[in-house]
This record gives structure tokens, sequence and C-alpha cells, in this order.
């Protein structure tokens, strides 16, 4: 299958700093992916060489096949970009905004109209002009510019920013609308939670390397799960010391453990003990990430 | 080809600097209308060349009028097209524009949206460029008009084809100005600092040719002052040849702008 993006290579370097060091990473039609990291771990850097915006200091970018570099100007025509930072043009209203930015593409805006009213947009706050947005409102402008001409690559840097639970709801479902169309999204975050909602493979990044690139699956199977076990009575601690557990708290008639891979061992002896409660949620990314991390 | 002819661009640029292109061209057509009616229908010229032949004669080198000339009202009113005021309204332009829409957009992230639109960022330079020469065009018909206005009403005689003349040399002046600036913008990344760099340019060459021309024994450097390629009293005294003010300037624009178009082309935003 020929990758939507393909990273060939890439780094970026601020005088000695590297931004981003040989990355190598390939995205497939139709895949939702997900880019996690820190602050200043490279994510913006790598979205914006993507973009145009940065010149690599070496190696390619394709996307749809071709190198950014020189046929960028047919490449967007096929791509959908919000920005983590992101500004608008403040002294026009909400609409003549779409409209400017709509015009370069010579297509319809397609979305503009389920846009607007899935996000609750109303024609009195089009007519107003950008600078009397709120946060939320200007993020939800540029979700829609973004959207709107039904791009084939949709490229967000953390879009969920200053969006309120609901919005962001509406965000997920339009996203996923548009990639059961077969559009492919490249999604940068560090809220773990929604890269665990809505993303097919996940991609870590740290310190400008990409240290894990994972389907989201594969990836809640090695995550570390949390399981808190409160006893009908006392336990004891010998059966749980095994390899992948890790005692988090130990008290009478209660213990929290962290368990990384295969579960049924700890099941098994769980077995022999009557228990009060048991707790033990969906993996975490989170946890899984700072076990990264901390590595 | 077809996307440099893409007017979205172009529009937003006149629909944000709406009012003041207007308060521009109307401020140049009052002012020169203004300028010829208090020379010649008062007694205020006959003032300022009694006036003038009072002044120390750096100071009338420095301004280029020569007194008890017959050509003394017709200078004075070519003084109109480089009196500071005019020069500061003209300035605005090449000095504002390029800071605002190019380090401007680049420090407010406005780029990060405009230019991942399937345009070429050559396409922003070129307008940029091509609404200045719009604005120009605007404001150098508004200072022709004032002056052909006032000579009519007030039924002056005027040579008004030397006036054409020093519109042409200014807009060539003015443009590179213009260019200039953009290429000043496009190496940074900060309007502020964009301002301060194009003005300090301006300010020392300004002071650099007040110099050459107040000290006589530097007289032998005013071939190389910039400013000297708009000089509309001396062209009315013929002292400058127009032509190679005009090919000068358009020498200066072309090579700045290039400068410009290369170095956006390659940066980093």
């Amino acid at each position: 299958m020929e990758s939507v993006i393909n990273f060939l290579n890439i780094s970026k370097y601020y005088g000695k700093q590297p931004g981003i060091a040989a990355l190598n990473l390939e995205i497939y039609p139709g895949e939702v992916f997900g880019f996690l990291g820190p602050n200043g771990a490279g994510k913006t850097t790598t979205i914006r060489l993507m973009l145009h915006l940065l010149k690599p200091s070496s190696g390619r970018i394709l996307v749809f096949g071709k190198n950014v570099s020189q046929y960028y100007r047919q490449i967007f025509k096929q791509i959908g970009n919000l920005p983590g930072e992101l500004k608008l043009y403040e002294h026009l209203s909400g609409i003549h905004y779409l409209d400017f930015m709509s015009g370069f593409l010579r297509n319809e805006p397609r979305w503009r109209n389920d846009l607007l009213s899935a996000f609750k947009f109303s024609p009195a706050d089009l007519g107003r002009k950008i600078k009397y947005y709120s946060h939320g409102m200007k993020q939800k402008l540029g979700i829609i510019q973004a959207l709107q001409n039904d791009p084939d690559l949709i490229v967000m840097d953390e879009p969920t920013e200053g969006l309120d639970p609901l919005n962001k709801t509406v965000l997920y479902d339009f996203l996923m609308f548009l990639k059961s169309r077969g559009k492919t999204i490249f999604f940068s975050s560090h809220n773990l939670a929604e890269v665990e909602k809505i993303c097919d493979r996940v991609g870590l990044v740290r310190a400008g390397q990409l240290i894990a690139l994972e389907g989201i699956e594969n990836l809640k199977k090695k995550m570390v799960r949390r399981m808190e076990i409160t006893f009908d009575g006392d336990y004891k601690a010998e059966d749980f010391t095994m390899d992948n557990v890790a005692m988090v708290d130990r008290q009478p008639g209660r213990l929290i453990l962290n368990i990384s891979g295969d579960i049924n061992p700890i099941i098994k002896k769980l077995s022999k003990y009557k228990l009060n409660n048991l707790v033990f949620p969906e993996p975490s990314l989170e946890e899984t990430f700072m076990k990264f991390y901390r590595n | 080809m077809i996307d440099y002819l893409q007017p979205d661009y172009f529009k937003k640029l006149f629909y944000d600097q709406k009012y003041i292109i207007l308060f521009l061209f109307l401020f140049g057509l009052s002012f020169q209308f203004l300028w010829v009616s208090l020379l010649f229908e008062s007694d205020i010229g006959t003032f300022i060349g009694a006036y003038a032949e009072l002044l120390p004669p750096f100071i009338m080198n420095m301004i280029g009028v020569k007194t008890g000339s017959e050509m003394f009202f017709a200078q004075m009113t070519a003084f109109g097209y480089a009196h500071p005021l005019v020069l500061m309204a003209l300035a605005f332009l090449p000095v504002s524009i390029p800071a605002r829409y190019i380090a401007g957009e680049i420090e407010n992230k406005t780029f990060d949206i405009l230019l991942t639109k399937p345009i070429d960022r050559g396409l922003i330079v070129v307008q940029l460029f091509l609404f200045l020469v719009l604005c120009f065009l605007l404001l150098f018909v508004g200072f022709f008009s004032g002056t052909f206005l006032g000579s009519w009403i007030f039924n002056v005689s005027l040579q008004l084809s030397v006036f054409v003349e020093i519109c042409l040399a200014g807009f060539c002046f003015y443009l590179s100005m213009a260019a200039i600036s953009l290429a000043v913008a496009v190496f940074n990344r900060e309007r502020g600092k964009t301002l301060t760099y194009i003005i300090s340019i301006m300010v020392v060459l300004y002071f650099y040719d007040t110099i050459i021309r107040a000290a006589s024994s530097l007289e032998y450097l005013v071939s190389y002052s910039y400013f000297q390629l708009y000089q509309p009293v001396k062209y009315v005294m013929e002292e400058i040849n127009i032509g190679n003010s005009v090919l000068i300037s358009l020498l200066i624009t072309v090579i700045f702008f290039i400068i410009s178009l290369l170095k956006f082309n390659r940066r980093d935003l």
C-alpha cells in the first residue's frame, strides 16, 4: 500500500540542537495516526516540516507520493491544516475568514454547513469579527476552516485545546466520519485519552527522536495496567511477587498492583482468595507513556 | 501563472487598508491643491521668496530652491512634492506594509494556515508588491490631480508635463523604497524589529543626503545619495536627468524585489 505521508530520514537542526533527528515514518491511507510527545519533543517541528513551513536540514518528505518542497502547491489542494498555536485574522468576520481560506482551494466548502451546525455557530456569530470571539470559538473556527473543503489528508496539531468536552466529542465524531470516508488523519496531542479514543496507530517522540511506533491495540497490550484488589480477609504478599508485577501499595486486606503484559497468572492467584472488590480499569496510555519516558 | 492572477490575497490587502489608502489619496490631492492655492492666491509666495533671500545658503542648498529665478514659483510648487509632510505620508506605506504583512504575519503565525493553502509562496511577495504599486499610482494621481486642479481653478500657468515627470520619478523612487523594505522584512520574523531596521536605514540615508547637500565640500558625493533619486525641485531646474533617476530607481527595485522573492521562497517560517 502506498503511504500518504512518508518521512525519509528527516532531520531538522536549530543550530546544533536537533528539532527532529533521522525520522523515518510512514502514514497509510485511511489511517488515524496519533503523534504523541511532551512539549518540545519535536511534534510541531515534524508537522511544520511536512507542511513546508520549515525546510529540512536533511532528508525528504513525500506526501501523496510527491516531494513536499517541490510540489507543495499541488499537495496542499488535498490538505486541511489546523496549527497548534492557532492565530486567525482577527479583523475579519468569521464568514469572511472561512470564505478567504476556502477561496484558495477552488472547490466548494462541502462540510461547512454541517460543521457550523455541529459546532453551533449561528449566523450572528459568523458575522462578528474574530477579535470578539472566545478562545474556544476561535478554535472551532480553525477546525471548520481545516475541514470545510473535504481534504484527503487532515493535519491537526493539538486540535482539542480550548474545546469543552461537548465540542471535543463533536470533533471526534466528525473525524471518525471522515475516516469512514477514507480520509487520512495526522493528529498530534499530549491528551492520551483522545488518542486512545480515535487513533489506529501511535508514534511516541522524545527529544527529537521517534522512540516508539505501535498500533493502538498492540500498545494497549504492552500497557501497564493497574489493579486494585480488596480482599475479604488477609492475603500472602509473596503470591503476587512476579516479574511483570509491581506492588504499588500494600495494606492489610488491600493491594494495588501495576501489571504489564499477561494478566492470567495474577487471575489464577486471585482465584484462591475471596474478594470484596476488584478494580481493573481500561489500560491508560498515560502510564505506558510515562514508562517510555522514564526509560 | 494562473495562481499569480488569483486575487484573494490581493483583495484582502485592499480590504485591510481601504481607509488608509483613501486617506492618503485625499491627503495628497488636498495638500497639493492647497499648496498651489497658498502660493498663487496669497502673498505667502512673495513672502517666502523674500524670506528665502535671508536664509543661509546651505539651507537653500538643502531645500534646492533658487531664489530670484524665473522658475521660483514652479520650484516651490515642485517642493510641495518633497515637503516633509508629503515624504512622511509617502514613506508610510513602503515602511509599514512589508513589516506588517511579511514579518508581522510570521510573528503572529497567521502564515501557518495561509501558506498551507495551494498558493505559491512567491504569490505573497508579488501581490504585496503589486498592492504597493497600485497604492503609489493612486497617491501620485492624487498629488498630480491636486496640482492640476489648483493650476486650473486659480488659472496658474505651470508646465504640467514636468509635474507628470516628477510623479513618475517619485513613483519609481517610492517603489524602490518599498522593495528595500520588502527585502528587510523577508529577512526578519518580528514586525517591530523590521520597522526599526527599515526606519533606521531610511533615516541614515536621509541624514547622509542632508549632510552632503548642506556641506559644499561634500558636493561630489551627491550622485551617490539615494535620496537624490527624487528631487522634484531639481527636475524643474533641469539640474538632474529625470530618466536616470527613474532607471536607477527601477534597477534598485528589481534587485531588492528579486532578493525578497528568493529569500521568502527559501526561508523557514
